[in-house]
């Protein structure tokens, strides 16, 4: 068998589908007698950054279009919003139960809430891939319950009171704990609260450990 | 079809952060060398995943669960093992190990090209006097047959290459070094450290983490760009690691030959010249056994796995100490105290190193009722909504309260010696072997009376430090780590002056075989209190200016 050249040095390829944008002023830094390899890299994905922030902008403003959409139809027919991308576990019902219960739990104020987020995708992965038989069971059948209650069909106010009642009780192994977390979880790492409700996206390529807050 | 070369100048088993170096000084002073990884390739660019934000992990940051637990349930227990990062740890199917029931212990294990210098801490500290003097001092085990002044040149040598961001502190017990500008702390623990200052002087002082990250241009390498999870890789290059230094420095001079996916099943040696010939490789993914031969071998595989080497290999172990006197740095999980004001400031950006409290234990004049000491790492943050997850309440209010950062909150992480002793010793497994149908090691290691009252000290002496804070609401975690859990296991294969007490001599030479050289974690006769990497660097490098010089005047 061949030794196998070094391979650790090839560089380039995958900066764009990787999203790694790198500012001017680091890059220059990139300069050197041991980087040509990534210093010509750097140099391209410099040449590439406003394609792929078109590319970024284009597709968030589209979701917000779809989301916004979904939302003026939060009720009885939201899982609307979430047609085109498949779910494992969550039958419609249940999706468009898990959709309405994350958004009175995070609801969109100033800034989106948990069913702009798609929480509901990430509920249905956890479920799919992530919890025992046994959890899935537990925080479905805490669905049929709410199902059970007519949630679907009572106001905003009278959801989030029955959702307040769960809460008041709930332990983190309660189904109404597994759902909080996994929208609390699902939003806060999702792109529309990393971006405007944290504000830690785009990253800020620096440190500063003085700043003024809130921003 | 080309000739597969087998006879090399020298082969350097691992590229990790020994490896590496030992790979590039060797090249650099004229060797053709063969690096054999058991691991994959791996493409810094392609593999640095540290800019992947967490909408595009499929578990959110939480991690694929089921494949975790049922591959890797001891790797997971590194600290900075997530959900990205586990590709840079082992599978534990593949890579048994096995402990008595009431003995756990958590060995972390990294194979691919880089092994775990790129997943490291990236904290670096010097040695002192204090440390190489202590085992001659106390009567414990054997002394160390090098001082600082032997070392010292090379801590230069290793801290120019690597780039080191910290703040020279003058203390003779952690002595400065070739420093970049240091990491800047943020607003609290700036006023902590005003706090400590007053309060202990210089007895107990904070200061910034002495970090192989980048704060100025380095070689081609960029100054870190806070980012956070350096696990992941770094596209910029800005933290040392082999990938995104030595290897490349290596490769550069033409004479490196780098072969991943090649586990070396054992050392081959000649009885008759006492000296050791070559390795014989399973090559991982075909299972082909292959041999290749040289003039000297480093062994740089990593403390455990350099140990099971030579046990495996029945070599270099005339002493009988190979495999024993295992260390690791007992650790505090956290002693963290709230402080008031700054809610109108906060921390912009993700440092990669927290700060750095030096021991102050039996330093000086100070004298506590147990050997040795510990330091602390320390940072200040604010909470956040993933700490406030459970908190009760839906809707707006609750949103709010989530998306608004919480009190500041300063902590210290205690890290303290371990003694060494013999009987924390690993053994080849009688009956269990890895995949590739290599004998496993059985480890037997735990903590002694003198770790376990560190470890109690550790938590009155950081309440303390909060106290001359003026913290409030101070919590404390008081278990004490498993062992291996500060991946900073060691002394497998100590050095010493003595051949019938030690399997290395004092440069890092096994006193067996005379081509024959260890330079990673096993060599440690004392463990510190600091982080041992920057030593390990050292010690390789002083050892490949030994070996080529040995070559030279024809000993090898």
């Amino acid at each position: 068998m061949e030794c196998q050249p070094p391979l650790y040095c090839e560089v380039g390829r995958p900066y764009l589908r990787r999203k790694f944008r790198i500012p001017r002023r680091i890059a220059a830094d990139l300069q050197g007698t041991e980087a040509e390899d990534l210093r010509s890299c750097c140099i391209r994905t410099i040449l590439l950054m406003p394609h792929t922030r078109g590319l970024m902008d284009r597709r968030e403003t589209l979701r917000t279009t779809i989301s916004v959409v979904g939302l003026l139809t939060l009720g009885r027919h939201v899982h609307a919003l979430a047609r085109g991308a498949p779910l494992r576990i969550l039958s419609p019902r249940q999706e468009a139960i898990v959709i309405v219960a994350s958004e009175r739990i995070v609801p969109a104020t100033e800034t989106p809430g948990a069913a702009d987020a798609q929480v509901h995708l990430f509920v249905d992965t956890m479920l799919a891939e992530w919890y025992t038989p046994e959890q899935r069971q537990r925080l479905l059948a805490g669905l049929a319950e709410l199902d059970a209650q007519q949630f679907l069909d009572r106001t905003p106010t009278e959801q989030a009171a029955i959702l307040d009642r769960f809460d008041a009780e709930a332990t983190p192994d309660h189904w109404f704990g597994m759902l909080k977390y996994l929208t609390v979880w699902g939003y806060y790492t999702s792109e529309v609260a990393q971006t405007r409700e944290l504000g830690l996206w785009p990253l800020p390529w620096r440190y500063d450990g003085n700043a003024p807050y809130p921003h | 079809m080309r000739r597969i070369r087998t006879d090399f100048d020298a082969i350097v088993v691992g590229s990790g952060i020994t490896g590496g170096w030992a790979a590039k000084e060797l090249t650099q002073r004229g060797l053709h060398t063969l690096v054999l990884e058991a691991g994959r390739p791996i493409d810094p660019e392609g593999d640095a995943v540290e800019h992947v934000p967490p909408w595009d992990m499929p578990f959110r940051g939480l991690g694929d669960r089921v494949a975790i637990e049922s591959r890797q349930p001891v790797q997971r227990h590194s600290l900075s093992f997530d959900e990205l990062s586990r590709r840079f740890w082992t599978d534990d199917v593949d890579n048994p190990y096995t402990t008595p029931v009431d003995k756990p212990f958590h060995w972390f294990r990294a194979r691919q090209v880089g092994g775990k210098s790129i997943i490291w801490g990236r904290h670096v500290y010097r040695w002192s006097d204090l440390d190489f003097e202590a085992n001659l001092r106390d009567g414990i085990a054997v002394d160390w047959p090098i001082r600082y002044a032997d070392l010292a040149p090379w801590y230069d040598y290793v801290e120019r290459f690597i780039g080191v961001s910290g703040r020279a502190e003058g203390l003779a017990h952690l002595p400065d070094g070739q420093f970049q500008q240091p990491m800047a702390m943020n607003c609290v623990e700036e006023y902590v450290r005003d706090r400590m200052q007053e309060r202990f002087g210089r007895e107990r002082v904070l200061t910034s983490g002495r970090l192989a990250n980048l704060t100025e241009p380095l070689n081609g390498r960029a100054p870190c760009h806070y980012c956070g999870p350096c696990q992941r890789g770094c596209v910029t290059r800005s933290y040392f690691s082999s990938v995104n230094a030595t290897l490349p420095a290596a490769a550069k001079t033409g004479r490196l030959t780098l072969r991943p996916y090649s586990i070396v099943e054992r050392l081959q040696h000649d009885d008759t010249t006492g000296r050791v010939t070559g390795v014989r490789v399973i090559d991982a993914r075909t299972k082909a056994a292959i041999e290749y031969r040289a003039r000297v071998v480093f062994l740089c595989a990593s403390a455990l796995e350099t140990a099971r080497l030579l046990l495996h290999s029945k070599i270099a172990n005339s002493s009988g100490q190979v495999g024993r006197n295992i260390m690791d740095h007992i650790k505090h999980t956290g002693v963290a105290g709230e402080i008031a004001g700054w809610t109108d400031r906060h921390v912009i950006g993700v440092r990669p190193g927290a700060l750095f409290v030096p021991r102050f234990r039996n330093v000086g004049a100070s004298r506590a009722p147990f050997l040795r000491g510990y330091s602390f790492l320390s940072a200040a943050r604010r909470s956040e909504w993933s700490d406030r997850i459970f908190e009760r309440g839906v809707g707006a209010d609750f949103k709010r309260r989530l998306s608004t950062l919480g009190p500041w909150a300063m902590s210290f992480r205690g890290y303290g010696e371990c003694l060494p002793r013999e009987e924390n010793r690993c053994t080849l497994d009688p009956v269990a072997v890895d995949a590739w149908g290599i004998p496993v090691l059985h480890i037997e290691a735990d903590w002694s009376s003198n770790e376990h009252a560190l470890h109690r000290d550790m938590a009155a002496t950081a309440a303390e430090l909060l106290e001359a804070a003026g913290a409030t609401n101070i919590h404390q975690q008081t278990t004490p780590s498993i062992m291996g859990d500060a991946n900073h296991e060691m002394g497998s294969a100590r050095m010493g002056r003595d051949p019938r007490t030690s399997v290395l001599d004092t440069f890092n030479r096994a006193h067996d075989l005379p081509n024959l050289y260890v330079t990673d974690g096993a060599c440690m006769t004392s463990s510190g209190w600091q982080n041992p990497s920057l030593t390990y660097m050292a010690l390789t490098a002083r050892a490949c200016d030994h070996a080529v010089g040995a070559m030279k005047r024809g000993e090898i």
